[in-house]
């Protein structure tokens, strides 16, 4: 069976944006907190929701809210290629892209009905953003948009690896974009799940998440591709599962029947065990149930060894993607093989008596990490697991 | 029970067979797609033979759709840019994101293996060559399908779904799901 590495990333999120991967986990490890109360970027509601944008003044040039999508975008894909060395005129032929989005650029189609313009149908589909970029860069292998709720980006990364496992390509770009927008938050608001102050991931008086908005690609590749090229990678992808709960259309099984499903899966796709992880990078958004279902699926698959495997959710630092976050959490996954440092779960001060694991609070933490397991589940009962090693 | 069974259903068959079948027409549809996923589903398991609720976790569904979620999102944007933030629909809301047609047929019929949505804009049949091959990896059978809301000769969608067992080889399954996807709808509505 082929090998997969990571030989590039790029990122941009509320975290010290487009400041590269080294300045989004300098801030993670400062434990920065990005979510604030802020306007909705287009329609005028006098409510304020938290939420963690990316500041409109560190954009490196004026972008209109209609292309943020795009522009976010393409600049974190330039970013992971330029960071993998790639040059895209030599190696198109062999390169796909398989990206991740929940709503897509719903601000453009959100401008056009508040506009009472006509939308062009093209345009307002999912995957045009990324078929785009896929044509701008005359890419020729496996092109696929996956939508899969908030497990999206998981299962980009796993989707890429399964492909370039079964030799469909030498190169593919995973990745996932989300951006703030009126239709996730007002449907998030009458759902109830969208705190109103800070997030705070297994705490007791956890009350929802923050929307969020970022970009993040990850440059995957064959062993023998980056062999040839004589580049180094960052990680391995040695593992990924899905599983559906088949329960419930926007809570998770109460007895996280799929997520543990889908961490058995990926821990025997890795010819590993639960003893061979050494840090979790949960899903963590802070609503009651996903933070209780996520604990119980790490007490199910790992045991006693549970209590000694550091969980952190970096959702309380960078709120929640949707679509992206996957990704994003796996470059954080990356960084962590990279330094032996965990990210910590910020605003933690009082442990849910039911979420009793150890969730890294408040500090970051020095550990030796060889491999790392990040968990993502979603609306409609979306569960992904993707676990990383270290190159 | 058939290894490689192929269905194909239009939105108006799918209310009659939903109308007619025992599981499905106490079941209240939010939207049509979910109608025609479902329906479409159930006609595929009852060709293949296959009954339901499923009692193993060893069934995945990989499904492509086009741009008919579209219209769903649109419905409910134009419902808040009217009526204000209240006016979000926590009932419509779930189906603004392209898997929720998927997981509503994964929770009616109990398919627990992989559960994929991928928003196609025009042929489905590259997206689910390659999708196919991850029945060799993940679980030992599973439903593709694509959903079609556009069509130049008819008023409404069609979901062309194949139910296939592992026994192939990854060539074998490619063939398959070419042949199945590529073939002119029109022909084979029933």
């Amino acid at each position: 069976m082929k090998r997969v590495f990571v030989t590039g990333m790029g990122i941009i999120t509320p975290l010290n944006p487009f400041q590269g991967v080294r300045g989004f986990w300098d801030g993670l490890i400062k434990g920065t907190n990005t979510v604030r109360r802020g306007m909705l970027p287009l329609l005028s509601f006098s409510e304020l929701v938290a939420m963690a944008r990316i500041d409109d003044n560190a954009f490196p040039e004026p972008v209109e809210l209609t292309e943020r999508f795009d522009y976010l975008c393409n600049y974190a894909f330039r970013m992971a290629i330029k960071d993998a060395d790639i040059n895209t005129g030599i190696y198109s032929e062999q390169m796909g892209l398989v990206a991740a989005t929940v709503v897509g650029n719903v601000l453009y189609k959100e401008r056009v009905l508040l506009e009472k313009g006509r939308l062009n149908q093209d345009r307002d589909q999912l995957c045009y953003s990324f078929k785009r970029l896929y044509d701008e860069y005359h890419l020729k292998g496996p092109f696929i948009t996956v939508s899969t709720a908030c497990s999206s980006g998981n299962d980009a990364i796993g989707i890429a690896t399964r492909l370039l496992k079964a030799g469909y390509a030498d190169i593919i770009v995973a990745g996932g974009v989300e951006v703030i927008n009126e239709l996730a938050i007002a449907g998030f608001l009458s759902l109830q799940a969208i705190t109103d102050t800070l997030v705070r991931p297994f705490d007791r008086n956890r009350n929802g998440f923050a929307p969020s908005e970022g970009a993040a690609f990850l440059v995957l590749e064959s062993e023998d591709s980056m062999r040839k090229r004589g580049v180094m990678p960052y990680a391995e992808v040695v593992g990924y599962g899905n599983r559906a709960d088949a329960h419930h259309l926007t809570a998770p099984h109460r007895e996280a029947r799929g997520l543990v499903a889908a961490i058995k899966k990926a821990l025997k796709d890795a010819s590993l065990s639960a003893e061979d992880i050494d840090y979790i990078n949960a899903h963590g958004t802070a609503t009651v149930y996903n933070d209780l279902m996520e604990t119980k699926a790490i007490k199910k698959v790992f045991g006693n060894r549970a209590y000694s495997v550091p969980v952190s959710s970096i959702k309380s630092m960078l709120g929640h993607s949707f679509g992206a976050a996957g990704v994003i959490e796996a470059i954080c996954c990356v960084m962590v093989l990279l330094n032996n440092i965990l990210p910590p779960t910020i605003n933690l001060k009082e442990p849910d008596p039911e979420c009793d694991l150890d969730y890294v609070p408040d500090m970051a933490r020095e550990r030796d990490t060889r491999r790392v397991m990040s968990l993502s589940s979603g609306f409609g009962g979306q569960n992904s697991v993707v676990i990383l090693e270290r190159a | 029970m058939k290894k490689t069974v192929r269905t194909i259903i239009s939105l108006s068959d799918a209310r009659r067979y939903a109308l007619a079948n025992p599981i499905l027409k106490s079941h209240r549809f939010v939207d049509d797609l979910e109608l025609l996923v479902v329906a479409g589903i159930a006609r595929l398991f009852d060709d293949a033979g296959i009954s339901y609720p499923l009692k193993h976790g060893d069934m995945s569904l990989y499904l492509g759709l086009d741009r008919g979620i579209e219209e769903i999102k649109n419905r409910f944007l134009r419902d808040i840019i009217n009526g204000g933030i209240s006016m979000a629909s926590p009932l419509l809301f779930p189906y603004t994101t392209p898997n929720t047609i998927a997981a509503r047929a994964t929770i009616l019929f109990g398919i627990q293996g992989e559960c994929l949505t991928f928003p196609v804009k025009n042929s489905p049949v590259d997206v689910l060559k390659y999708i196919s091959t991850f029945l060799i990896d993940s679980t030992e059978r599973g439903i593709l399908g694509y959903i079609n809301t556009y069509h130049e000769k008819r008023e409404d969608g069609t979901i062309t779904l194949a139910y296939i067992e592992d026994n192939y080889n990854l060539h074998e399954i490619e063939k398959t799901v070419c042949t199945i996807f590529m073939k002119n709808e029109d022909e084979n509505l029933r």
